[in-house]
């Protein structure tokens, strides 16, 4: 009896997982996009050295969300860490200049 | 190279282990070469009008140095801001004397760090616990901006899903923690300060370096979680429960929806109507945020 017990809780919670991630789905494009930001996604944990900066070759654009390059954002793809395209300036990324690698 | 200062054949790749070694060492305090290099320089590296052997084998052991500690600096603000700036330079050369570059990108210079300072308390002394939990936490910030994104799943086919099968995955760039301070709030506090201690010198056009910023707080009753993950390539800290830390925990570990779940509830006392509800509710976050993927 036990047995079945913890077996339908585990479905029911189960269920319940998936039928989450459905609602979640259905949500429009407008709803995600508002909730997504804070608080949903919690406090901003960027860098305070990140206002103005060049940070090519630099750690201090991490979390600052202007590493991008050229086509492709950079953050998680690792295509600028290194080949200096992480530059932001203003709020906008810096690009064409050839600055020094952040290599070792 | 003069000829007579050239090494033995055969010997060029001990010739580049000792300069390594050489580079490696770390400064004296008044920020010049180790005096014991200067054999080797001599022996290796030809002088020119301008410097000696000694003088230009300095540069390079001089930028090595300054570069790594300036960029360990920046990735470690607020330990920095926990033990203080004369601390975090003992700290600092003793962690890259230990763990010196090894990847091509510096990203990875303070991976080692949270180990490290566990290792050697002694280094952070009386705010080692803390010190601790500030490093696993901007290391985590570190991986949540440059870890990559997984495609995010798609919702609507998995409608007809058997939980009891189905395995979902945790995008990369999600890092969890779990902690016993509040890092979170630390953090801010000190982004705060740094951005007004920037704002007045820069008006104040002051000529005098800002007193160093120093930082503390107790540690908490009970363990805080924390997520740190990234929206639009913006870095976010988002307190989470112990049930969905242990969901996202299950499911990067390859369980399946239904046994997530269950381990997820297992010392949780709850009604089955409230479980429903905060599991639904949790995984529909879960979605918002594109947290699972493939």
């Amino acid at each position: 009896m036990k047995r079945i017990t913890i077996r339908s809780t585990k479905t029911m919670l189960a269920g319940a997982a998936l039928a989450g991630i459905v609602f979640g789905g259905y949500m429009t494009k407008a709803q995600a996009a508002d909730e997504k930001g804070a608080p949903a996604a919690g406090e901003k944990a960027e860098k305070a050295s990140c206002e103005t900066h060049t940070c090519k070759g630099q750690n201090s654009c991490k979390g600052k969300g202007g590493c991008k390059s050229g086509d492709a954002g950079c953050a998680g793809k690792n295509t600028c860490k290194g080949k200096g395209g992480c530059g932001v300036k203003e709020g906008k990324p810096t690009h064409g200049a050839k600055k020094k690698e952040k290599k070792a | 190279m003069p000829k007579s200062a050239q090494p033995k054949p055969g010997t060029l790749r001990e010739m580049q282990r000792a300069m390594l070694d050489a580079i490696r060492q770390p400064l004296r305090p008044d920020q010049t070469m180790q005096r014991g290099n200067r054999e080797f320089a001599d022996a290796t590296i030809a002088s020119n009008d301008r410097l000696t052997s000694f003088e230009r084998l300095e540069v390079y052991n001089q930028q090595y140095w300054w570069r790594l500690t300036g960029l360990f600096g920046d990735d470690f603000p607020g330990v920095r801001a926990v033990i203080g700036p004369r601390c975090f330079d003992k700290l600092t050369i003793a962690y890259l004397s230990a763990h010196p570059s090894h990847s091509w990108t510096l990203r990875n210079l303070g991976s080692h760090l949270p180990a490290f300072l566990a290792e050697n308390p002694a280094l952070t002394g009386r705010h080692c616990a803390l010190a601790y939990d500030v490093a696993r936490v901007e290391w985590a910030a570190t991986l949540a901006f440059d870890e990559p994104a997984r495609e995010p799943i798609s919702p609507a086919k998995l409608a007809a899903a058997d939980p009891s099968r189905l395995r979902l995955g945790i995008q990369p760039y999600l890092q969890l923690v779990e902690l016993r301070h509040p890092v979170d709030t630390l953090l801010a506090k000190l982004r705060k300060r740094t951005s007004e201690t920037t704002v007045s010198s820069n008006a104040a056009k002051a000529r005098r370096a800002p007193r160093p910023l120093r930082l503390s707080v107790k540690p908490l009753p009970e363990p805080l979680f924390l997520a740190v993950h990234r929206v639009d390539n913006i870095v976010y800290f988002k307190r989470i429960d112990a049930i969905t830390f242990s969901l996202v925990a299950a499911l990067r570990a390859g369980s399946t929806l239904e046994e997530a779940c269950e381990a997820a509830f297992a010392t949780v006392e709850m009604s089955a109507a409230e479980s429903v509800l905060r599991v639904r509710e949790t995984f529909a976050m879960f979605i918002k945020l594109d947290w699972l993927c493939r």
